[in-house]
């Protein structure tokens, strides 16, 4: 996959761009707001990408893409800028082309998520339920925002599907709190899941009021190929932080 | 509109509704028979084709600007079919006296009373929640749908006249509701009057029709239909001055109001982008830094988010509450890592599809962060909650920290007035704060539903904008200007 990044002052970041692109596998090139080269190199090498600053002191970001987008019409764009900016305030003639926009300073996850939508790469997650609960997005382990967040889409794994409510999540989870409070903690981890899988941008939790169901869609998990007996063998102790695992261990030992 | 004018118009209502029934006792009496001169007729089509004329240039309105003006053209539609059907235009229409022509023409015309009643009270109550239920809506319009089918039995006897008694509680009903509802509101003075005359217009009208249809009068009286009709029309005229005159002072408001919006965005963000602030959280971020990078890029993500959203709220007023929930977190996140205990707060969400203005949820956390001490206590945390509830949108942020006295919160905290008044004038909320000393802070936030303030008034003004246009028009029509 090759891009190239036009930002007028982006020397600077090369250290940290060099890591993640290297990480993808990812050839990219840099250019300052010099127009003229950046067309010839389009119509020299087959890009995949282009990463373009909008505001530059030489040329603007938005005809850069345009003029970009007329020599090789099925580029992905996807524009850096300070500012918030949305899609509305862009031309017509680039928006099919247009992925999205980054907020300066780059934030990784965002440039992770972009190059993966670039590539094609479909989000897959691989789940270890045995010794260390993890979970896996493409590799790179996801972190949770508070603890219950995490154990509630542990919950959500074990019930693989089928829908969980607010009284089942709330017997497994807090069992002890009262009534109340226990809603109100229900209701804080799952927004935080919510938020954190919107931002891994791996959406595969139907939210509704009361219920969450879980779509089992590109997820892979130690636990349910062992209930599949896909391996016959399993290492380790079964969700060893969450209390509530100890009802499903019968399930395995039959 | 000034008081005097609004008595005035009461009085000329009644007056006009009084005279129409009074001449056509009075014709009746002496033996009044029309002349063949054909005048009348001129004068009823001249009447007509004012009528026609105010219905297209209300469609032209209505078309222009959306569902804004619906009820005017409904109305006057009403009143054109009316008075196609009525006894005045007959002498036009049908001079041979065709008894079942005349006769489906009155049908249709108690129809067309109909529909003018039905329409105010739907527009009334859609407009001003005049406190119609649906129900009873439903039974209204049944009610009026049977009353109909009376008439239709009741015509051969020349009985039509008890269908027109029994539909009067309907008529007393909504007048009783259409005049509180324009007692409750202020603002709703001008279409309340338009509706009220109309009403009252129609009501005269019908009755005149009716007593001659039934028998009542021994011959058509030609005339007092379309003397109700200038009435409907002198008075249209006369609102609508009225409304010009308010939709100046409205859009001077709205303008105004952006103005006390803009003024309160710039005094909240030179309290929010202060030095000190800036600073300490560059500090934060050089010490994440010589941690470790990852703590780092954490820190910086925080910063410039919360730095970017700062820098945005300069021209947003209002955005969703998912998206202030992440200006929150934003901050929460670099003060969490600027402390020793991170900070505790719980997203208590329920309903988050609600706009509220930038950064002011952030204010009262940021108030709760700084001064309620959660941290010192074991179980310490903030709160955030939102919830629907009846109306509206409940927003709730609320410690357990040290509390404070309420009473001197209005002097000291800049932000949080500041917040507040935002709150008032953008979503018309209201805010109370709940403090004790030692237990901890509620603040309680209800947006309601159809909220008012800035947005609503500006669309609004937009909308009076393309209507004052038409008035313009329909004026220059009646003063013979020419378009």
């Amino acid at each position: 996959m090759r891009i190239i990044i036009v930002d007028d002052e982006v020397n600077a970041l090369h250290i940290f761009l060099d890591e993640i692109m290297l990480q993808g596998g990812v050839e990219y090139k840099f250019f300052k707001d010099d127009a003229e080269s950046i067309l010839a190199y389009i119509s020299d090498k087959r890009v995949d990408a282009a990463f373009l600053d909008i505001k530059m002191p030489n040329i603007d970001g938005i005809e850069l893409a345009e003029k970009i987008i007329k020599i090789c019409p099925d580029i992905k764009i996807v524009f850096i800028t300070g500012l918030n900016i949305n899609e509305k305030g862009l031309p017509e003639s680039i928006r099919a082309n247009t992925l999205g926009f980054i907020y300066k300073p780059y934030d990784k996850n965002e440039l992770i998520n972009y190059l993966n939508a670039i590539a094609n790469v479909t989000l897959s997650m691989r789940v270890t339920m045995f010794e260390t609960f993890e979970c896996f997005l493409n590799d790179v382990p996801l972190e949770f925002s508070s603890a219950k967040s995490k154990e509630l889409f542990a919950l959500l794994l074990v019930y693989r599907g089928k829908t969980l409510t607010m009284a089942d999540a709330i017997s497994h989870l807090w069992p002890d709190h009262d009534k109340a409070k226990a809603k109100i903690l229900y209701r804080d981890a799952v927004w935080r899941l919510r938020k954190t899988l919107q931002k891994a941008d791996f959406n595969c939790i139907a939210f509704s009021r009361g219920e969450l169901s879980l779509n089992n869609d590109n997820i892979t998990c130690d636990f349910w190929e062992v209930l599949d007996k896909k391996t016959g063998c399993y290492h380790g102790d079964f969700l060893k932080n969450y209390d509530w695992s100890v009802e499903y261990l019968t399930l395995l030992d039959s | 509109m000034k008081k005097r004018m609004k008595a005035a118009i009461a009085v000329f209502q009644v007056l006009s509704v009084i005279t129409g029934v009074a001449v056509s006792l009075i014709l009746n009496a002496c033996g009044y028979i029309p002349d063949d001169d054909g005048n009348t007729q001129v004068y009823s089509i001249v009447v007509l084709a004012m009528l026609v004329l105010i219905v297209v240039i209300e469609i032209a309105s209505a078309l222009k600007i959306h569902d804004s003006t619906i009820h005017t053209v409904f109305t006057s539609c009403s009143l054109l079919i009316s008075y196609v059907f009525s006894c005045d235009m007959q002498a036009v229409i049908n001079p041979e006296q065709n008894v079942y022509l005349a006769r489906g023409a009155e049908f249709a015309g108690f129809a067309a009373f109909m529909l003018i009643v039905l329409s105010h009270v739907y527009l009334v109550n859609f407009l001003y929640h005049s406190g119609i239920s649906k129900i009873e809506g439903c039974l209204i319009a049944a009610y009026s749908a049977a009353d109909c089918l009376l008439y239709l039995i009741l015509m051969p006897y020349s009985a039509q006249y008890a269908a027109y008694i029994v539909y009067i509680p309907v008529i007393g009903y909504t007048l009783v509701k259409i005049c509180s509802a324009m007692a409750k509101k202020r603002n709703c003075d001008l279409t309340g009057m338009l509706t009220f005359t109309i009403m009252c217009c129609a009501l005269g009208m019908q009755t005149n029709e009716l007593t001659f249809y039934s028998g009542g009068f021994a011959y058509p009286v030609y005339g007092i239909t379309t003397t109700y009709f200038l009435a409907i029309v002198t008075l249209y005229a006369m609102v609508y001055a009225c409304f010009l005159l308010r939709t100046e002072r409205k859009a001077l408001e709205a303008s105004e109001y952006k103005l006390q919006a803009e003024k309160m965005r710039t005094k909240m963000l030179r309290e929010q982008i202060n030095p000190h602030f800036i600073f300490n959280s560059l500090i934060t971020v050089k010490e994440a830094y010589h941690c470790d990078t990852e703590r780092g890029d954490m820190a910086m993500n925080y910063f410039s988010r919360h730095l970017r959203a700062n820098v945005e709220a300069m021209n947003t007023d209002c955005i969703p509450f998912s998206e202030e929930l992440d200006n929150v977190e934003n901050y929460i996140g670099l003060e969490s890592m600027r402390r020793a205990k991170p900070v505790n707060i719980i997203y208590d969400v329920e309903y988050d599809a609600f706009m509220l203005p930038v950064l002011s949820l952030q204010v009262f956390v940021e108030n709760a962060v700084r001064y309620a001490r959660t941290e010192e206590k074991e179980d310490g945390f903030i709160a955030i909650s939102s919830y629907k509830c009846t109306g509206g949108t409940a927003v709730e942020v609320t410690d357990n920290g040290v509390g404070f006295d309420v009473k001197s919160v209005n002097k000291n905290s800049c932000g949080i007035r500041n917040a507040m008044e935002r709150f008032k004038l953008l979503l018309n909320a209201d805010i109370t704060i709940d403090s004790a000393k030692g237990k901890g802070t509620k603040v309680k936030i209800f947006i309601p539903d159809a909220g008012g303030g800035v947005k609503a008034v500006v669309e609004k003004k937009c909308t009076q904008q393309g209507k004052h246009t038409a008035l313009i028009h329909l004026i220059n029509i009646r003063e013979g200007r020419g378009v």
